[in-house]
C-alpha cells in the first residue's frame, strides 16, 4: 500500500476545475494573513459588504485565539503565516493527457475501489475533454434541481445570487468564535457548496460531489451551508473514496446544516485524503467543524462518515437538538493505519423535549496508528424524556497501535435516558479460523470480518457509496495483516 | 486413499492429546469416531483442519497424496477438506451468503474454475438451503449470528453442501439437536454421499449412526484408536458403555 | 471567573503558615519541604484542567490559607467508630494519628503498625521506601499538598505469608471547625499476605480533608479495602488512594460516599504484575446542593491482568455528581480483560450527573468494555411491583434501595452496607419522597 500511496502522491495532481470560471483565475496571494489579505479575498470574489465585515470579525476573533493543544494528537506546529490564503488554480503542462499516461498502479487502485471511469480521469489529473462528460451531466442535474426549486451551487455563487439566505443563515450554527479553525475558516474561506431546499420539497436526487459544481479545488478552507426548509428532505454526499492528493497540508473546513420543522438532512462523507507515507511523513491535517442545527420540531439530521485518509483527523460532526422530538444520528467508521491519528466523534446537545439521538462509532486501528472516539451527550434541563443510545466499538490490529474511547455524558434532566456501551478487542482467533476453514485467505478473512464489524455504519451510506467504502477499508488496511 | 493418518501426535499448550493415532479413509467411505469426553475427538478434528494452537509433534498426514500438515488452514479448505464445527462461531455483520460466495469462489479458483456468477450462485445456494430446510432469510443473516444451537448445526451442513468437499469432518454435529433436527442434518449428509466424498463423523452417541450408516466405527480413548469395527461396534458401545468396551480393549 | 488551568495561591502566606507549623524537621521534613515547593508552583487545579472539568474548588482556594493555619487538635467530636468488634481500631484527629485513641494491642508479631514519626526515628530507610512509593507529588497538586502538610500518619507493614484476620479500621475524626486534615496512610502487604483495611471518614465539623493512602500489594497477596466517607455537610473532601498489585495479587475495593459539601475520591489502581486482578465498586450519593465525584483510574501494566469495576451514583435535590472511570491498557498488557460499568439515577429535577468512562488501549489482544447508563428506574420492574399492588412511591423506593443494595452484596464489613442504606433512606426523605 505504501508504494501505491507514494504513486498517488507523485501522480495525482488536482488541476481540473468543473467549469465555473471566475475572473480571479490568474490571481495568487503571497503567503501570510492580515486584514488586507482578507479584504483582497472578499474583493476578488466580488462579495457584498456584509461578507467582508463578517470575515474581518472572524479574523479579529481568531487573532485572540490559541491553537488547541490536544492530549492525544501529536503534530508539528503550523505556521499560519506560511500558508497562501488565496491561490487560483493554474494549468500544469506536465499533467497527463490521458489515462494511458497514468501510472498503471494508480489505475489498479482505482479499479480496486470501483471508481467510475470518468472520475478516474479527474482524480488522476488528466486534463482532457473526456472528463467534460461529467460537466454536461452536471448541467442536466442542475436543470432537474432547478425544476424542484432546489438551490445547489458554489458558495461564491450563492453569495452573489442569494445574499439574503447567506446573511440570514451563515454562522448561525458555527459562529466565527466557535473554535480556532472555524474562526480561521470564517476569515479566509474561498469556496464551498450551498444548498437550499424549499418548504415541502423532497430533493429529487442525492447531491453528490461527483456532480458538484465546485468539485476538487475549493482548497483547504471549504465552507458548506445546507438549509432544509420546513418539511423538506435532502441527502448530501461529500468526498470520494479515491485517494485524493492535495498540496495543502492544513484542511480546515466548516459545514453548517440547518433543519427547520419536519425537515431532514442526511449528510454522508467519505474522507480519503493523503495520509502520509508508511513512516508518517507528510499527509493532510484534517481539522473540520461540522454541526447541524435541528431548529424545528420533528426535524432530523443524520451524519454518516467513513474516515480513512489524512495524517490527522480531528472532527466531531454534531447535532443541536433544539426542536421538540428532533432526532440526531451519527454513524462513523474511522480507520487508521501506519502513523495516522484520528480523534473523532460527535456532540449531541439535547435541548428540546422528546429529542432522540443515536451514535454508532466503529474505530479500526492498525500499524502505529492512534484512533480515538471523543463524544459528548448533553441533556439540558429542558430535554424532558430525551433519549440517547451510544455504541462505540474498537478493533485493534497489531500491538503498536492504540484505540481510545472518551465519551462525555452531561445529564441535567431526570427523565432523560442515556445509554453508552463500548468495547475494544482484536479480531477473534476463532472467527479467523472459521473463515479460513471455509477456504478464505487470511487477508480476505480479515477484510470480511472488518467489513462485518462496520456494517451498521455502511448500511447508512447510499448504496453505491457503501460498496466503495467497503473496498476502501480493504485497501486502507493492506499490509496491516500478518 | 483420501486421507492417511499415521502415528499422529498432537499437543495443545504443551499437553499431548493425540498420542499416536492411525486412520485411513478411502473414497466414498463413512467413518465414525466415537469416544468418551476428553478422549481427543475434537482435538483430532481441529488438528486436521489446521488450527494454529494445535501442534503436531510427530507423525504424518497424507491427504489426496500430498502432505496435509504443510498446508495452512485455508489451503486445506480449498483442497476440499471441510470441518463442521462443534461450536460454530458467530461473525456479526458478515452475511452467510457473502461469506459462502467468497469461500466457494476461493475453492473454485483453487480448482482452476472460473468464479461463479451471482445469479447462478444464488440459484445453487437456494437449492441447497431448501435441502436443509433453511429459511431464505437465513442466507442474508450474519454468519451464525443469533442462531439457535440447532440452526448453527444445520448451517454447517448447508455450507458443506455448498462447498462440496472431498472429505468432510463433522465434529459432534449431532450434539444439541432434537430428533427432527437430527433427521434433517442426517438427510443433508446422506444426500451428499456419492461414492467419492468421504466422511469422518465424530460423535459421543451412537444415535446419529442410526441415521447415517457408517462403514467403519472407531473408538478413540486417551488419544489413540483402541478398537475398530463396523456399525455393530457402535451398538455394542450403546449397550455396554465406553467403560465396558475400553475394559475389553485393555 | 474564567476557567483556569490552575488557580494561583498566595504562596508567601502559605509558606509562612507552613513554617510556623513546624513541619520542616526530620526525614519527613525534607519530603514536606520539596512537596511544598511543588504545590506552590502548581497551584490548585482549575476547571480547565481536564481532571477537574466538573469540580470547581475555587472557593476552597480562596480559603486555603485559613484552613492550613496550624490549630492544635482539641478533643475530637463524639462520632463513633464503626461497630466492628473484631477490628483493630485506629484513630486520626484532624489528620494526625492519635495513638492514645488507638488500639494496637494483640497484633501478630509479623504485623508492624507504627506512626510515621516513630518509623522515621527507628527505621528512616523503611519510611523512605514506603512514603511516596506510589503517590508522586507531581501527580497532582493535592498529593503535593498532603505531603507538604502531612501530619503524623500511620504505616502498616504485613510480613510475607501473614494473614491478618482482624480488619484494620481507621477512623478519621475532627476536633474543630476550619481545620485542614492531611492524613497519610501507608500499607505494605508482603508476598502471599492477606488483610482487610477500612478507612472511615466522619468529621463532624466543616473542615478540609485531603487524605492520601498508599497501599502496595506484593505478589500473591490479597487486599480487601473499604472507604466510607460520611462527613459534615460543609466539609471539603479530596481523597486519593494509590493501590499497586504485583503478580497474581487480588484486590477488592469498596467505596461509599455520601457526606461532605464537595467530596471527591480518586482511586488509582495499578496492576503491575502478571495475573493481578482487581474488583472495584463504588456507591456515591448526594442531595441538597452537594457535589460528589468518584474517579477511578485502572492501569493494566502487565499481561493477563483482569479487572471489573462497578460504580453507581444516586443524585437528589440539586446535587451534582461526577464519575470518571478510566481503563488503561499498556502495550505489554496482552490478554487483559477489563469491564467497567457505571449506572446513575437522578431522583429530582435539578440533580445532575456528568459521567465519562474511558478506554485507553495500547495492546491488541484484549477484551475491554465499558458501559454507562443514566436514567429512570427500570419500567418493567416498576410495573411488576405496581401490578402486585404496591403503591408507586413505595415501589420506587424499593427499586432505588435495590439499586444501591445490589452493589453492596458480598461485603465483609456489613455495617458499611447498613450505613449506606440509612443514608439512602434519609436522602429519599430529604427529597420529600421520590419524584413520581
Amino acid at each position: 500500500m505504501a508504494s501505491k500511496q507514494q504513486d498517488v502522491k507523485d501522480l495525482v495532481e488536482r488541476k481540473y476545475r468543473h467549469g465555473f470560471v471566475t475572473d480571479i483565475e490568474s490571481d495568487t496571494l503571497p503567503p501570510g494573513i492580515d486584514e488586507d489579505v482578507i479584504r483582497h479575498i472578499s474583493q476578488v470574489k466580488g462579495e457584498p459588504q456584509f461578507m467582508l465585515d463578517w470575515r474581518l470579525k472572524a479574523y479579529r476573533l481568531w487573532q485572540d485565539m490559541q491553537a488547541p493543544n490536544w492530549a492525544k494528537l501529536k503534530l508539528e506546529p503550523i505556521d499560519y503565516q506560511a500558508i497562501s490564503y488565496y491561490s487560483a488554480p493554474k494549468k500544469d503542462e506536465n499533467a497527463p493527457k490521458s489515462l494511458d499516461e497514468v501510472d498503471p498502479k494508480l489505475l489498479e487502485t482505482y479499479d480496486k475501489l470501483g471508481i467510475p471511469l470518468h472520475e478516474r480521469a479527474r482524480l488522476a489529473g488528466v486534463a482532457v475533454d473526456a472528463v467534460f462528460d461529467s460537466v454536461s451531466v452536471t448541467t442536466t442535474f442542475k436543470d432537474k434541481l432547478a425544476d424542484a426549486g432546489v438551490i445547489f451551487c458554489s458558495f461564491s455563487e450563492a453569495v452573489k445570487q442569494h445574499p439574503e439566505l447567506i446573511e440570514r443563515y451563515l454562522g448561525t450554527v458555527v459562529p466565527q468564535r466557535d473554535n480556532f479553525f472555524a474562526a480561521l475558516n470564517s476569515a479566509v474561506f474561498t469556496d464551498g457548496s450551498f444548498v437550499y431546499v424549499p418548504k415541502g420539497v423532497r430533493c429529487p436526487m442525492e447531491l453528490s460531489t461527483y456532480f458538484r459544481i465546485n468539485a476538487a479545488n475549493t482548497g483547504q478552507f471549504e465552507r458548506t451551508l445546507i438549509i432544509a426548509d420546513e418539511g423538506s428532505h435532502v441527502s448530501y454526499l461529500e468526498g470520494c473514496t479515491a485517494p485524493q492528493r492535495d498540496e495543502n497540508q492544513l484542511h480546515a473546513a466548516v459545514v453548517e446544516l440547518i433543519a427547520e420543522k419536519d425537515a431532514e438532512i442526511k449528510y454522508s462523507t467519505v474522507q480519503n485524503w493523503y495520509p502520509g507515507d508508511e513512516n508518517g511523513r507528510g499527509g493532510i491535517y484534517n481539522f473540520v467543524t461540522k454541526r447541524g442545527d435541528c431548529r424545528g420540531d420533528r426535524s432530523k439530521i443524520s451524519w454518516t462518515q467513513v474516515e480513512a485518509g489524512s495524517a490527522i483527523t480531528w472532527k466531531y460532526p454534531s447535532c443541536i437538538l433544539r426542536g421538540a422530538q428532533s432526532v440526531g444520528e451519527f454513524y462513523s467508521v474511522a480507520v487508521t493505519n501506519n502513523y495516522q491519528q484520528a480523534d473523532t466523534g460527535t456532540k449531541m446537545i439535547h435541548i428540546g423535549p422528546g429529542t432522540r439521538s443515536t451514535i454508532i462509532s466503529k474505530g479500526i486501528s492498525a500499524g502505529q496508528a492512534q484512533n480515538a472516539y471523543r463524544g459528548l451527550v448533553k441533556m439540558m434541563p429542558t430535554a424532558e424524556n430525551a433519549r440517547n443510545y451510544t455504541q462505540c466499538d474498537s478493533l485493534l490490529m497489531g500491538n503498536q497501535c492504540g484505540a481510545h474511547t472518551f465519551p462525555y455524558m452531561e445529564i441535567k434532566n431526570p427523565s432523560a435516558i442515556v445509554e453508552h456501551e463500548a468495547t475494544t478487542s482484536k479480531i477473534a482467533d476463532d472467527q479467523l479460523f472459521y473463515c479460513r476453514q471455509r477456504g478464505l485467505s487470511e487477508e480476505d478473512a480479515v477484510n470480511m470480518i472488518v467489513n462485518g464489524f462496520c456494517k451498521e455504519v455502511f448500511r447508512e451510506l447510499p448504496m453505491e457509496f457503501a460498496v466503495e467504502a467497503q473496498n476502501l477499508m480493504n485497501v486502507s488496511l493492506e499490509g496491516a495483516v500478518g | 486413499m483420501i486421507i492417511d493418518i499415521s502415528n499422529l501426535h498432537a499437543s495443545v499448550n504443551g499437553t499431548e492429546i493425540i498420542k499416536g493415532l492411525n486412520l485411513q479413509i478411502g473414497p466414498g467411505e463413512v467413518h465414525a469416531i466415537m469416544g468418551p469426553n476428553g478422549s481427543g475427538k475434537s482435538t483430532l478434528a481441529q488438528t486436521l483442519a489446521g488450527k494454529s494452537d494445535y501442534e503436531v509433534t510427530a507423525g504424518t498426514v497424507t491427504y489426496k497424496g500430498a502432505d496435509l500438515l504443510a498446508l495452512e488452514a485455508d489451503e486445506r479448505a480449498r483442497a476440499g477438506l471441510f470441518l463442521g464445527f462443534q461450536y460454530p462461531v458467530e461473525i456479526p455483520g458478515v452475511s452467510n451468503v457473502y461469506m459462502l460466495k467468497a469461500a466457494l469462489n476461493a475453492r473454485r479458483k483453487a480448482k482452476g474454475l472460473a468464479e461463479i456468477d451471482s445469479v447462478e450462485f444464488m440459484r445453487f445456494v437456494r437449492e441447497k438451503a431448501k435441502l436443509m430446510q433453511l429459511d431464505q432469510s437465513f442466507l442474508s443473516r450474519g454468519v451464525n449470528e443469533g442462531f439457535s444451537g440447532g440452526e448453527k448445526k444445520r448451517n454447517e451442513i448447508f455450507q458443506m453442501a455448498v462447498l462440496e468437499p472431498d472429505l468432510a469432518i463433522l465434529d459432534e454435529t449431532d450434539s444439541g439437536l432434537d430428533i427432527d433436527a437430527l433427521k434433517v442434518v442426517a438427510n443433508g449428509v446422506n444426500a451428499q454421499r456419492d461414492g467419492e466424498r468421504a466422511f469422518l463423523l465424530i460423535t459421543h452417541y451412537q444415535r446419529l449412526l442410526d441415521y447415517i450408516k457408517p462403514d467403519y466405527v472407531h473408538v478413540l480413548a486417551n488419544g489413540r484408536i483402541v478398537r475398530s469395527g463396523t456399525h455393530e461396534l457402535a451398538l455394542e458401545l450403546e449397550a455396554n458403555g465406553y467403560d465396558g468396551v475400553l475394559a475389553a480393549a485393555g | 471567573m474564567a476557567a483556569q488551568h490552575s488557580i494561583q495561591l498566595p504562596a508567601d502566606d502559605i509558606r509562612a503558615v507552613w513554617q510556623s507549623a513546624g513541619l520542616s524537621n526530620g526525614v519527613l521534613g525534607g519530603l514536606r519541604s520539596a512537596a511544598l515547593d511543588e504545590f506552590l508552583h502548581a497551584g490548585l487545579p482549575g476547571t480547565r484542567n481536564e481532571s477537574w472539568k466538573y469540580t470547581n474548588i475555587k472557593r476552597l482556594a480562596d480559603e486555603l490559607t485559613d484552613y492550613l493555619q496550624y490549630k492544635a487538635p482539641a478533643e475530637p467530636d463524639g462520632s463513633a467508630a464503626l461497630d466492628l468488634p473484631d477490628a483493630i481500631h485506629l484513630t486520626f484527629v484532624d489528620g494526625v494519628f492519635s495513638p492514645e485513641r488507638s488500639d494496637q494491642k494483640g497484633l501478630p508479631d509479623n504485623v508492624k503498625l507504627t506512626s510515621l514519626a516513630d518509623l522515621a526515628e527507628a527505621e528512616p530507610a523503611t519510611l523512605q521506601s514506603l512514603f511516596g512509593r506510589l503517590a508522586r507529588t507531581h501527580d497532582s497538586a493535592l498529593v503535593a499538598l498532603n505531603t507538604a502538610f502531612a501530619g503524623n500518619g500511620v504505616a502498616l507493614v504485613i510480613a510475607d505469608g501473614t494473614t491478618l484476620a482482624r480488619p484494620v479500621c481507621i477512623t478519621y475524626r475532627s476536633s474543630q471547625a476550619n481545620a485542614a486534615a492531611q492524613p497519610r496512610l501507608l500499607v505494605s502487604l508482603g508476598q502471599g499476605s492477606k488483610a482487610t483495611v477500612v478507612e472511615h471518614f466522619c468529621s463532624a465539623h466543616p473542615v478540609f480533608v485531603n487524605p492520601v493512602a498508599e497501599l502496595h500489594c506484593a505478589a500473591d497477596s490479597s487486599l480487601d479495602y473499604y472507604k466510607l466517607q460520611a462527613e459534615h455537610a460543609e466539609t471539603w473532601h479530596t481523597a486519593v488512594q494509590y493501590i499497586a498489585a504485583e503478580n497474581n495479587a487480588r484486590i477488592r475495593t469498596t467505596h461509599v460516599d455520601y457526606g461532605g459539601a464537595l467530596a471527591r475520591n480518586e482511586l488509582k489502581l495499578a496492576l503491575k504484575g502478571r495475573g493481578a486482578h482487581a474488583e472495584s465498586r463504588g456507591l456515591f450519593m448526594a442531595d441538597g446542593t452537594r457535589h460528589v465525584e468518584a474517579r477511578l483510574d485502572v492501569r493494566h501494566e502487565a499481561p493477563d491482568t483482569t479487572s471489573r469495576e462497578r460504580y453507581r451514583g444516586i443524585l437528589a435535590g440539586r446535587a451534582r455528581g461526577v464519575f470518571n472511570g478510566r481503563i488503561y491498557v499498556g502495550q505489554d498488557a496482552q490478554k487483559t480483560a477489563a469491564e467497567l460499568t457505571n449506572r446513575n439515577l437522578l431522583l429530582s429535577k435539578g440533580a445532575e450527573i456528568n459521567t465519562k468512562p474511558e478506554l485507553e488501549i495500547y495492546a491488541d489482544d484484549v477484551k475491554c468494555a465499558h458501559g454507562s447508563t443514566t436514567g429512570q428506574l427500570d419500567a418493567t420492574s416498576l410495573f411488576y411491583l405496581l401490578s402486585r399492588g404496591v403503591d408507586k412511591p413505595t415501589a420506587r423506593n424499593m427499586l432505588i434501595t435495590a439499586f444501591a443494595a445490589e452493589l453492596l452484596t458480598d461485603i465483609s464489613v456489613p455495617i458499611i452496607a447498613e450505613l449506606a442504606r440509612n443514608a439512602l433512606e434519609s436522602l429519599q426523605a430529604d427529597t420529600g419522597g421520590i419524584r413520581t
